[in-house]
């Protein structure tokens, strides 16, 4: 199996993160300098912003479970912000499908993870915490095919239709595994303080998978349909999500002169 | 502004995700039916037909298209590892002679792609044959030329009576 795409995500992963504690957003009010009248008095205060960082499910999933006998899955998302329009976006999921499609029974199991970033393209407004955004995704999942039942192509057909249910083909093929790209659009609209609702649609394209010998990925959790002509595939995410704010080095530091005396300038 | 490219992004995710039917074209491969080709024991180096030579698979009630030409197509079956024929010489004509066989194989599915799904081809045993009801043994030998059936390029086995 290619390795190398997972190693290339965790690092990212990890050197995004490690990025992202560094930067700080800073509010510096009434700085009044005037260079030859030491009499002034400067005020600086450097104060850093909580991080929102959320987390929540994925509710398109459960509700599909509910309806349909052969899919159950659940997916876990997260995002946490990197700077006024940027966020750093992860999903985890597990997905279980039976599929029938054309004339075989197939059921695929597996995991997925997909990071990358979002990007905020509405202009913010006062009061409101709405979000629409662009963003892509390097997504993996670890899976298996097992095929169940099929009926053989037979273009000469003589005997009635026999669907197979024991032969060389009918078994189960694990470890297999796919890595592609999504691009999303979405919202993210705060609907009670601090939850967010939010709904994004996803453009796959397949880079790699590890096929089963004698079989295909058809399914690929996450990805859904694999085709034969083209690599793309699309989908959706329908989440809710909870901040919690995340307090990292709160720190205010104040400048007084109330005696007049000479002030040194300190680092901007 | 912004916001109509989002809707724009939107409708084009919408329209890329729709994608064509497959269909399994007809040329795809396929799963192959035993040729037999028929033999005089006094030529041969000329396949010909047996007189009045018919076969009748066991368990359909539907006889096998014969042509005049020196080789039929056997359809096995992908449910069981055997098929059962009749191979009949001088059909109808008073003094019918019926020799039952049976071919017994291997099956190996093999899977082509999405739309065409899995085919079956066959690993014939050695021998490939076993008399069921010999009734007056018309048949003198049969021979295996390829026991990997998995295409109708060649004959498979030949019959001699």
């Amino acid at each position: 199996m290619n390795k190398a795409p997972i190693f290339i995500l965790f690092f990212s992963l990890i050197g995004l993160g490690l990025f992202a504690q560094k930067v700080e957003q800073t509010i510096e009010t009434d700085s009044i300098v005037s260079g030859d009248n030491l009499d002034e008095i400067k005020t600086v205060q450097r104060e850093r912003t909580p991080f929102q960082l959320r987390v929540g499910v994925d509710l398109s999933k459960p509700i599909r479970g509910l309806n349909n006998d052969d899919f159950s899955g659940i997916e876990f998302v997260g995002d946490l912000q990197f700077s006024e329009k940027i966020f750093i976006a992860m999903e985890l999921g597990n997905e279980s499908k039976t599929t029938q499609s054309e004339q075989i029974n197939f059921s695929t199991e597996g995991n997925y993870i997909k990071v990358g970033l979002d990007f905020t393209i509405s202009r913010s407004i006062e009061g409101l915490n709405n979000q629409m955004f662009l963003g892509f995704r390097l997504a993996l999942s670890r899976h298996s095919q097992e095929v169940n039942r099929y009926v053989p192509w037979n273009l000469n057909r003589f005997w009635p239709e026999q669907e197979i249910t024991q032969s060389n083909a009918i078994k189960k093929y694990e470890s297999l595994s796919a890595n592609w790209i999504e691009i999303i659009g979405g919202v993210k609209t705060e609907i009670l303080t601090n939850l967010f609702m939010g709904f994004s649609l996803r453009l796959n394209h397949l880079l790699s998978d590890k096929m089963p010998e004698n079989f295909d990925n058809l399914y690929i959790p996450s990805f859904n349909k694999k085709t034969d002509d083209n690599k793309f595939g699309a989908g959706f995410n329908y989440t809710l999500t909870y901040a919690l704010p995340i307090y990292i080095n709160k720190r205010v530091k104040t400048h007084q002169n109330l005696d007049r005396q000479p002030i040194q300038p300190t680092d901007n | 502004m912004k916001c109509k490219n989002t809707w724009l992004l939107f409708l084009v995710l919408g329209v890329i995700s729709c994608e064509e039917d497959d269909i399994c074209i007809p040329t795809s491969p396929t799963t192959p039916r035993l040729i037999l080709k028929t033999f005089n024991h006094a030529d041969l180096s000329n396949s010909t037909s047996p007189p009045n030579f018919m076969v009748k698979p066991i368990g359909i009630e539907m006889d096998l298209p014969i042509n005049n030409r020196d080789s039929i197509l056997l359809p096995l079956r992908s449910d069981q590892s055997f098929t059962d024929f009749e191979f009949i010489m001088n059909h109808e004509q008073g003094d019918e002679n019926i020799d039952t066989l049976r071919l017994n194989y291997r099956i190996e599915d093999k899977y082509l792609n999405r739309s065409c799904g899995f085919i079956s081809t066959f690993i014939l045993n050695n021998p490939p044959h076993e008399i069921i009801n010999s009734g007056q043994n018309w048949i003198m030998e049969i021979k295996t030329l390829k026991d990997s059936i998995i295409d109708e390029q060649s004959a498979h086995l030949h019959l001699i009576f």
